[in-house]
């Protein structure tokens, strides 16, 4: 009850704040929100910083970008469920992707709340006076714990040692037996990957001023005749102190690059404005003033190729949206999403074309399905 | 549960008991005292009664000598995350998985899956109902396995052999290329589907049962806390020791048996049936269609079977017990499935000693 009327009295605070913005009338704003909302699936915080809750914008804009509850069916017409286990289990697609050969972070250790752990070498680790051992002696200078059926970069910490305990990524300090401890208390997630740290590209680290690791989303599509295509490629980049590339509908203030498929530079970079409200569209990154058109991917070839063979790999699942590290030794594939999201295609106002490719492979699905034999 | 469902669930226990009573020669009442003594050990009433344990006669000090599922499940949650659930009991994952592992599997021929794309050995995408009829009748051999990616206990499973255009079921069910992608198309329990190659058994084998039924022995692994694997002493062979197309034991009630397996040797023991409707467990020496006493068979490639259990635990950690169904073909064993909530063997095993391997952790 509490969370609902909070979830109101937000939806409220957005549509005052909209109507405000745009100098419309409460009511427009209003209905304009329940269609975006009711109609399209957007969330309030999603249309807020795409800048659809405008009453004044055309209806025909709303096609330019998707909602996930747009995507979900398609994809779910094209991905087999039952295999989605192999994206959305960090630790399935890790062990999938080692196997084939394929470049990941390396593998710590494995930490499963309510069971047994591993640590590398097929070390079994149980309990927590083990772990926090294993945490202390074992664990490498630098790592990155993540959920391993996380999403949207939650709970994703890196972490290095530092005057005999840990530090992470927001300053935060503590012990190994602080850092088992939060691991068991988390009430969303409870199991979690602990993997090497991983560096961008110098280019990358020099166009944005940060060391923290930005990643490029493709998404790709697998034809009928088993020819992987790329809908979708951008780079995540940071724009300001996050240590982390995540979009999270716009909360993270990072921005997407759109990039050039044949020559892999981007073409233009847009994000959130102020207070997460309309998309902007930026010349140059806003810490370094390095100019993002024209601006050359490194290992553009080579990500281009890795995708190719690793979208063949995982059929039948037919799309997914793939998180691609750049860093100095090449292409690191850092996951891999059967459910990708559209946040990095709407900022660019991209996804109408994403959308039109999955219907049509969907559809030519359903129309020689109907020519029954 | 609906209150319907509660009674009639209740009138089954009556019924059940009733029985007991009558097949114990003991007194209702007892029998009630005895169900409450095993629900209280963790049994649930059907297992209770397929294991003899409502003879009231039975000394409650036997029953430590039993380990119900409830307890053994509770003890394997806490050796195998529940996260990785899907990597042994979808059928399909397991299978891309444990063959990048190199694990000895039935080769795949094709995965079904509704209203989503299939995929086809020969690099077919599945997508439409036209693709998957030329597929099957271009592209399958003429003895094939169709299981559910998620079944259990045999459900859903049909060995297919061709005869001129159709398919033919051994339950006797004939299918067009288009009437089996109808078949699955409309399945009510399931809705992805493997096609695999058809194993037979080693000669050996065969020549115990005559039926042609794939003949699995299930086999526990351990590994402890210092990694090492170990095979607890439940190892059973699932015998059809009738017409059964699997060799599934189900609830007792599939006609098919379990024999103990020397670990050291690989001998035979004799064959268990545990049954409700038996009220207890049924020995047989010898197969009852081919004579063949059960002891004087010894599984071939013993050691190798052995050995992949124990190889193939290692490479699937974090879980530490997993319950293998191995196939021992004329090549060798040959991986069939993997489970991670395996069945408690109390036929054929003192469950018990298992059990505290399980627990040595604690």
């Amino acid at each position: 009850m509490i969370g609902q009327l909070e979830r109101a009295a937000r939806v409220a605070r957005t549509v005052l704040d909209a109507a405000a913005d745009y100098d419309a009338g409460l009511v427009a704003t209003g209905r304009r929100a329940l269609r975006v909302v009711r109609g399209e699936g957007f969330s309030m915080e999603e249309a807020a910083t795409l800048g659809i809750l405008d009453p004044r914008g055309p209806a025909s804009e709303l096609g330019r970008f998707a909602s996930r509850k747009r995507l979900r069916p398609l994809q779910h017409r094209l991905n087999p469920h039952d295999l989605t286990p192999l994206t959305e289990d960090k630790v399935l697609f890790q062990r999938m992707c080692e196997r084939l050969g394929l470049p990941v972070p390396r593998l710590h250790a494995l930490f499963y709340g309510g069971a047994t752990g591993w640590g590398e070498g097929d070390v079994v680790l149980v309990g927590r006076e083990a772990w926090i051992d294993h945490i202390d002696h074992v664990l490498p200078r630098e790592f990155v714990v993540k959920p391993t059926h996380g999403h949207l970069g939650i709970l994703v910490r890196h972490i290095r040692r530092d005057e005999g305990g840990f530090v992470d990524g927001t300053g935060a300090r503590f012990t190994a037996a602080e850092l088992d401890t939060w691991m068991r208390a988390q009430p969303q997630f409870t199991s979690f990957l602990v993997q090497e740290r991983l560096y961008g590209h110098a280019a990358l680290q020099e166009l944005s001023g940060t060391t923290a690791l930005q990643t490029i989303r493709v998404v790709t599509l697998v034809n009928r005749d088993r020819v992987p295509r790329v809908l979708f490629a951008g780079l995540k980049v940071i724009t300001g102190d996050s240590p982390a590339d995540n979009l999270h509908d716009g909360k993270t203030g990072n921005a997407v690059g759109e990039i050039d498929l044949q020559s892999g530079r981007l073409i233009r970079v847009a994000g959130p404005g102020p207070g997460a409200r309309d998309l902007v569209e930026l010349r140059g990154h806003p810490r370094t003033n390095v100019p993002f058109t024209g601006y050359q991917l490194p290992f553009w070839e080579e990500t281009r190729e890795l995708l190719d063979r690793t979208a063949l790999e995982f059929l039948p699942l037919r799309t997914i949206g793939w998180d691609v590290a750049l860093t100095a030794a090449g292409p690191v594939l850092i996951e891999g999403n059967a459910w990708w999201g559209p946040a990095p295609p709407n900022f660019l106002r991209t996804t109408s074309a994403i959308v039109k490719a999955l219907e049509d492979a969907v559809d030519g699905r359903r129309a020689a399905g109907s020519a029954r034999a | 549960m609906s209150s319907l469902v509660r009674a009639q669930k209740a009138l089954g226990s009556a019924h059940l008991l009733r029985r007991a009573a009558a097949e114990h020669d003991a007194s209702l009442r007892d029998v009630y005292r005895r169900a409450m003594l095993v629900r209280r050990h963790g049994f649930a009433l059907a297992d209770a009664a397929s294991l003899g344990l409502l003879d009231p006669r039975l000394p409650a000090a036997e029953l430590a000598r039993f380990t119900s599922t409830r307890h053994l499940q509770a003890e394997l949650a806490r050796v195998n995350p529940k996260e990785l659930f899907w990597l042994t009991e979808d059928k399909a994952v397991f299978q891309r998985l444990g063959g990048l592992m190199g694990l000895p599997l039935p080769r795949l021929f094709a995965l079904y899956h509704r209203d989503a794309t299939g995929w086809g050995h020969d690099g077919s995408m599945l997508c439409t109902r036209a693709d998957w009829c030329a597929f099957v009748e271009r592209a399958l051999p003429d003895e094939l396995v169709v299981k559910p990616a998620r079944g259990v206990k045999g459900l859903g499973f049909e060995l297919l052999r061709r005869d001129g255009d159709e398919l033919v079921s051994t339950s006797g069910r004939r299918y067009t290329a288009g009437g089996l992608v109808d078949r699955l198309e409309g399945d009510r329990e399931y809705d992805s589907f493997l096609f695999q190659e058809r194993l037979r058994n080693h000669a050996e084998l065969e020549r115990l049962t005559e039926s042609g039924a794939l003949l699995t022995v299930r086999i526990m692994s351990w590994v402890d806390r210092a990694g090492s694997v170990s095979i607890p002493d439940a190892v059973g062979l699932k015998v059809t020791l009738g017409d059964a197309v699997t060799d599934n034991i189900g609830d007792g009630d599939r006609g098919n048996a379990l024999c103990p397996v020397d670990l050291q040797g690989g001998t035979l023991g004799p064959a268990v049936i545990a049954s409700v409707e038996l009220l207890g467990c049924r020995s047989f020496e010898r197969h009852p269609r081919t004579g063949i006493a059960f002891a004087e068979v010894r599984l071939p490639f013993w050691a190798e079977t052995i050995e992949l259990a124990k190889g193939a635990a290692r490479l699937l950690l974090p879980l530490r017990s997993i319950g293998w169904d191995i196939a021992i073909t004329p090549t060798g064993p040959v991986m069939v499935e993997a489970n991670i909530g395996w069945a408690s063997a109390n036929d054929i095993a003192v469950m018990p000693a298992v059990m505290e391997q399980l627990r040595e952790d604690v």
